[in-house]
């Protein structure tokens, strides 16, 4: 079951949100034990909001009247990085003093406008920064369906609990591919949406300059509700768009005749790992045969510096936020955070400003010469095989960084380019582990991703449900 | 093109901007992170000046045309109008 189907379960009747949030909370707690993706699991307060949310319900349903609130009673719950009015956010550090926030991020506005349940907080990389799933502080995130494989990261806990079907849906945020890489290595759907589509006021800062906050959920027309409910401008971040925006849910269930299929010649698809590119041309096939056309093309060369010009912006921008931490208190950071939030000393600020200023005329270039003759660009989300964690953890050896940069190689140009992307499950690999297919759009083009990831998910169910949480036991707790 | 920062000109910065570094291992792994990301700007300046036919000298375009804060109008300006 998916979040679209809970809702319209619980508005004909036949489920109740007690029911729904139960399981939930039992869900949680079992898959808990051995993929460590919760950071708080808040039974009481979840039941109490159910009760109410069925009240509502029943009460709609005398009167005859449609209940308010798009996602009224549905489970959820996010990384710990969005402020909810009266609660402490710990960007799942120790660094920061508790502070209770005196309020709500607009994301977690709106979703309560929506009527949604939260379930509890979600672990991610300490202060985002890791694309892994690593936190040396909370412990680490581990994959949804093997637990010795890395959840991927930032989002790390968003994406697991959406895969072991704990909640119906999740914030993430993406800054270099944190939405994308978890939704990719546990098989769920993960929109990274246009830079300012969706307001960060209230969410937790790496580099303002690309951050942008995305859902995660397990298909295509769940993440095209969560959309609507989420986007538009709020009036209080500057970098937000209040440019009209289409109904998502009516055009994720557009179909793709007709839809030109970008598939790149060069960059995306060199080092591509043979069970990645098989899925990759199988998606291909697939959207194919529902009536897209497929055009090769090469994407601008300079492409294969986006990666890293993204890390100079976020590195820099990372370092000046945290900058008074570092001098205070930098000790309580754990020593790969630490270092990783201290790279921008590395960076010259006039270097900095350059790679902002470089984005405009890059960015019009590449949308010039791509989606000029494609409307949606097809590539991996993670163009090798999901790692062990251990390969990925400090003192993997040298292997270790060449195998991070992978991770973010077909991310973190979207991230500087500021366009959309979507990550949808495009099959399995040989251990079972989730292969997800990137899509990128011109800037606002998200409707077309939907439409893509809807095709492409009627064909390859992936993202239900979870055999690892199957087996869990109280007796195999998680290793630190 | 650059070379990356030394692990005594990464101490320096430290000591500047009173960031702790805590010894030579530390710089030489925030210097070796920074120098990819350098090197990067590097890259694309030469890339992209060259697809522009402009000559590396070419001010104009920054002093005219391109404003970082302009980022999300561009955005807005090259994307299609909603159905």
């Amino acid at each position: 079951m998916d979040l679209c189907a809970a809702v319209d379960g619980l508005r004909q009747g036949r489920l109740r949100s007690v029911e729904l949030v139960r399981e939930a909370i039992a869900k949680a707690r079992l898959v808990q034990l051995r993929h460590h993706c919760f950071l708080h699991i808040d039974a009481e307060g979840a039941m109490a909001a159910a009760e109410m949310a069925d009240a509502l319900l029943q009460g709609c349903a005398r009167e005859g009247v449609q209940p308010p609130g798009a996602l009224l009673g549905v489970p959820v719950a996010h990384k710990d990085m969005f402020e909810r009015e009266g609660r402490v956010t710990t960007c799942a550090s120790k660094v920061r003093e508790p502070r209770v926030a005196r309020r709500s991020a607009t994301v977690v506005s709106r979703l309560d406008l929506a009527g949604v349940v939260d379930v509890g907080t979600l672990n991610m990389a300490e202060f985002a920064l890791g694309a892994t799933g690593h936190n040396a502080t909370m412990g680490d995130c581990r994959n949804a369906w093997d637990p010795e494989f890395i959840s991927g990261g930032s989002s790390s806990g968003s994406a697991v609990a959406v895969a072991s079907g704990a909640v119906f849906a999740s914030l993430g945020s993406d800054t270099g591919g944190s939405v994308r890489i978890p939704a990719s290595a546990n098989g769920v759907v993960g929109l990274k949406p246009t830079y300012g589509l969706i307001p960060r006021t209230g969410s937790m800062k790496l580099s303002p300059s690309i951050d942008v906050i995305g859902p995660m959920a397990r298909s295509a027309r769940d993440v095209a509700l969560l959309l609507e409910v989420l986007a538009g401008a709020d009036g209080l971040d500057a970098c937000s768009s209040s440019r009209p925006r289409p109904r998502y849910t009516q055009e994720v269930t557009r179909g793709v005749e007709g839809l030109r299929i970008g598939v790149p010649r060069n960059y995306f698809s060199v080092g591509v790992a043979p069970v990645i590119r098989d899925a990759m041309n199988a998606s291909l096939a697939l959207l194919e045969r529902a009536g897209a056309r497929l055009v090769s093309l090469d994407v601008p060369e300079e492409v294969a510096a986006m990666a890293e010009l993204s890390r100079a912006v976020v590195y820099a921008e990372a370092t000046a936020l945290h900058a008074q931490a570092l001098r205070s208190r930098g000790d309580r950071y754990s020593p790969q955070v630490r270092l990783r939030a201290s790279t921008g000393l590395g960076i010259p600020a006039p270097l900095y400003l350059e790679a902002l200023q470089w984005r405009l005329p890059v960015l019009r270039r590449f949308v010039e010469q791509v989606f000029s003759r494609c409307d949606v660009l097809q590539t991996p989300t993670i163009p090798i095989p999901v790692p062990r964690r251990d390969e990925t953890d400090v003192g993997a050896g040298p292997a270790l960084w060449e195998l991070l940069a992978q991770l973010v190689r077909c991310t973190a140009p979207f991230n500087y380019l500021g366009l959309p992307a979507i990550s949808v499950p495009a099959g399995r690999d040989a251990r079972g582990l989730p292969i997800g297919a990137q899509y990128t759009a011109r800037p606002f083009a998200e409707a077309a991703l939907l439409r893509v990831a809807a095709v492409q998910q009627h064909a390859v169910p992936l993202a239900l449900p979870m055999p690892a949480t199957q087996v869990a036991s109280v007796e195999n707790p998680p290793r630190k | 093109m650059s070379e990356p920062l030394s692990p005594s000109a990464l101490m320096e910065l430290s000591s500047l901007s009173g960031i702790p570094v805590d010894d030579t291992a530390m710089a030489e792994r925030i210097a070796a992170g920074a120098a990819a990301a350098v090197e990067a700007v590097h890259r694309v300046a030469t890339v992209c000046s060259a697809a522009a036919g402009q000559g590396d000298d070419n001010l104009d375009p920054w002093l005219f045309e391109f404003e970082p804060s302009g980022y999300l109008a561009l955005l807005e300006q090259l994307a299609e109008e909603p159905r």
